[in-house]
């Protein structure tokens, strides 16, 4: 059981030692002449700073030969590493390569893959001019009946395409 | 000297050095115990009381007289204090108990009131007192300083704190039970 009294810091009187900072009563730590010389130290610190702030009142970079060299320098290599690193570009088979190669050649690869050289010529001619699919019918020549039939094969009701169209 | 007759020569060029003089004059050593007694190192407030007169310097042109000079200048220390506790836990990512720890030894290391005086009793509750005093948070510290030490109003410190006086009264009566339960129960 805890027979202390407890301890009341508002009953205390002013002039009591423990109402005092002990630092504060015994000016504990504090120089000698402190106190008259804080207002001078304050004032120079003062005019160092302003010193200070004038002397970097200018532009932060001024111009000098070595920073120009140093600059140009540093611009050079790095387009010099930028030549060098410079991914090279594949470019398309040109035709002073494709001259190289003899027509009977090219015929022999062609056969070898099947293909007939005559419609290869006429391909590009014929996919440029069936713009649209009307046109494709043009060029397909069909005759009316050939178009009813294959409807008829895939089950097209012929009434409601043209209820469609 | 009045604040206003004060400001009057600061604003004049010409007497502005004197007139900034007289201020630090008036003020120093109240803002001077008011660091010391946070921060406990002589050194640490040497620093932190010129910074707050070199900022008092740069704003006094700017002080419109809103509260009183004193508040005023209490406040710009308050807040260098306050700054300077807060970054030296962050600079070295310091629990708050470590500080308290650095605080301590500092106390410590000042402390041959503790066995010098006529009454060892006495000095011992003092460094009780001191030690209870040192586990507040910083800004309820900062509260029971102004009121229990200084006995400033709680008018005063509100305006030095911008804390409520209702939230200082109930501040400084838990900071009071605190030290009270340590002095009791040591």
């Amino acid at each position: 059981m805890n027979t202390k009294p407890p301890f009341r810091l508002d009953e205390l009187d002013a002039g009591h030692p423990l109402r005092q900072h002990p630092l504060e009563a015994t000016d504990r730590g504090v120089p000698d002449q402190y106190f008259d010389t804080l207002a001078s130290r304050v004032q120079a610190r003062i005019v160092d700073q302003r010193k200070h702030e004038d002397a970097h009142a200018g532009p932060l970079v001024s111009w000098s030969w070595g920073r120009t060299v140093a600059s140009l320098v540093g611009a050079g290599l790095v387009a010099v590493l930028v030549y060098v690193t410079w991914p090279q570009r594949q470019e398309t088979i040109g035709r002073e390569t494709l001259s190289g190669v003899s027509d009977a050649a090219i015929v022999a690869y062609l056969d070898e893959q099947g293909l007939n050289p005559d419609d290869l010529a006429t391909t590009p001619a014929a996919d440029a001019s069936m713009i649209d699919d009307s046109t494709t019918i043009k060029y397909l020549d069909l005759k009316p009946d050939a178009i009813r039939q294959y409807l008829d094969m895939q089950n097209i009701d012929r009434e409601q395409l043209k209820s469609d169209s | 000297m009045t604040d206003k007759e004060l400001l009057e020569k600061y604003r004049d060029p010409s007497s502005r050095n004197y007139a900034f003089n007289l201020l630090v004059k008036m003020y120093q050593q109240k803002i001077y115990w008011h660091i010391r007694k946070m921060v406990i190192d002589h050194d640490d407030t040497d620093d932190l009381v010129q910074d707050t007169f070199v900022k008092v310097w740069a704003s006094l042109e700017n002080f419109r007289g809103d509260s009183q000079l004193y508040t005023w200048i209490y406040r710009i220390a308050t807040n260098e204090c306050l700054n300077f506790l807060n970054k030296k836990r962050r600079r070295f990512f310091l629990p708050i108990g470590d500080v308290e720890g650095e605080l301590m030894e500092k106390l410590e290391s000042n402390a041959d009131y503790v066995t010098s005086g006529n009454d060892p009793s006495g000095e011992e509750v003092q460094l009780a007192l001191q030690k209870a005093l040192l586990k507040l948070p910083d800004k309820q510290r900062l509260v029971f300083n102004m009121k229990y030490f200084d006995d400033m109003k709680y008018e005063e410190i509100s305006q030095i704190t911008g804390t409520s006086v209702g939230a200082l009264k109930a501040s400084y009566h838990l900071a009071v039970k605190k030290i009270e339960d340590f002095l009791t129960n040591r």
